[in-house]
């Protein structure tokens, strides 16, 4: 189970450990979870340590919600594994990313507020 | 037959998400055996986790009772990873890697494996299965005088 907490008006889901094909369901079920709740929504990467491509695309679906709603979305702390994975697949330029949870809120406000 | 150079690994395992960690363990010792720096030995472990992932889902449909054999090599220049199943030939057509420009939730881990790998091939054993062979050069700088017959 993936904790979720609640940041400056945003879901911060906290991925961690190794995120593959075994866990990337609940993952998912997470993310959607949020996003269904209408709640802008940031994903922290710090303490991943493992992540496959089924992992990836729980955060491409996400960000694709996220982008239907019309809800904030981005990924924070990314480790060094994930960020590597994220460049192989060329999806870190795609993604918003920032170094942390406050890097985010320092820029501005959740859409929704 | 090709030189094979010396074998590292020879496991059969239970094609089940769960034993992935496994898999990814058996790899990575095996590509530090061979010599491959920490980002090689990463990148290695990603590809088979991402072929053993594609064995479990589109070969085996997720059935807990088959197994899939990994056999690892290594000689002084490169990793010879191969991944058997005993599942029904596969439709290589439908074996695709998506492009870039499509950002879509799927399609990345075959994408993952050729990036990856200097070589990959699969072999059809006559409807008796499958073998997808990768092969991973070792850098000139990484290579080791043991690894071989």
């Amino acid at each position: 189970m993936y904790p979720v907490k609640e940041n400056g008006g945003y879901s911060v889901v906290h991925l961690t450990g190794e995120v593959d094909l075994n866990c990337s369901p609940e993952a998912r079920r997470v993310i959607l979870d949020c996003l269904r709740s209408n709640n802008p929504l940031l994903i922290d990467l710090s303490a991943v340590t493992y992540i496959d491509s089924s992992g990836i695309a729980s955060l491409v679906e996400g960000y694709q919600v996220s982008r239907k709603l019309n809800l904030d979305f981005g990924l924070v702390g990314v480790s060094d594994r994930a960020m590597s994975v994220l460049h192989l697949a060329r999806l870190d330029q795609v993604f918003p990313i920032f170094a942390s949870v406050e890097e985010r809120l320092k820029r501005d406000l959740p859409r929704e507020e | 037959m090709p030189d094979t150079g010396k074998q590292l690994v020879d496991v059969s395992l239970p094609a089940r998400t769960g034993h992935m960690k496994q898999l990814r363990r058996l790899v990575r010792e095996a590509a530090e055996q061979a010599g491959f720096s920490d980002n090689d030995r990463d990148d290695i472990v990603l590809a088979v986790d991402e072929a053993f992932a594609n064995i479990i889902k589109h070969a085996y449909h997720f059935d807990p009772d088959r197994e899939v054999r990994l056999v690892v090599f290594c000689t002084e220049t490169a990793m010879i990873l191969e991944l058997h199943d005993d599942a029904e030939s596969i439709d290589r057509s439908a074996v695709k890697s998506r492009s870039l420009d499509d950002i879509s939730p799927g399609g990345l881990g075959v994408y993952f494996i050729h990036q990856i790998m200097d070589e990959t091939e699969f072999i059809d054993c006559d409807g008796k299965g499958n073998i997808l062979r990768m092969v991973k050069c070792i850098k000139e700088r990484d290579r080791r005088s043991d690894c071989t017959q």
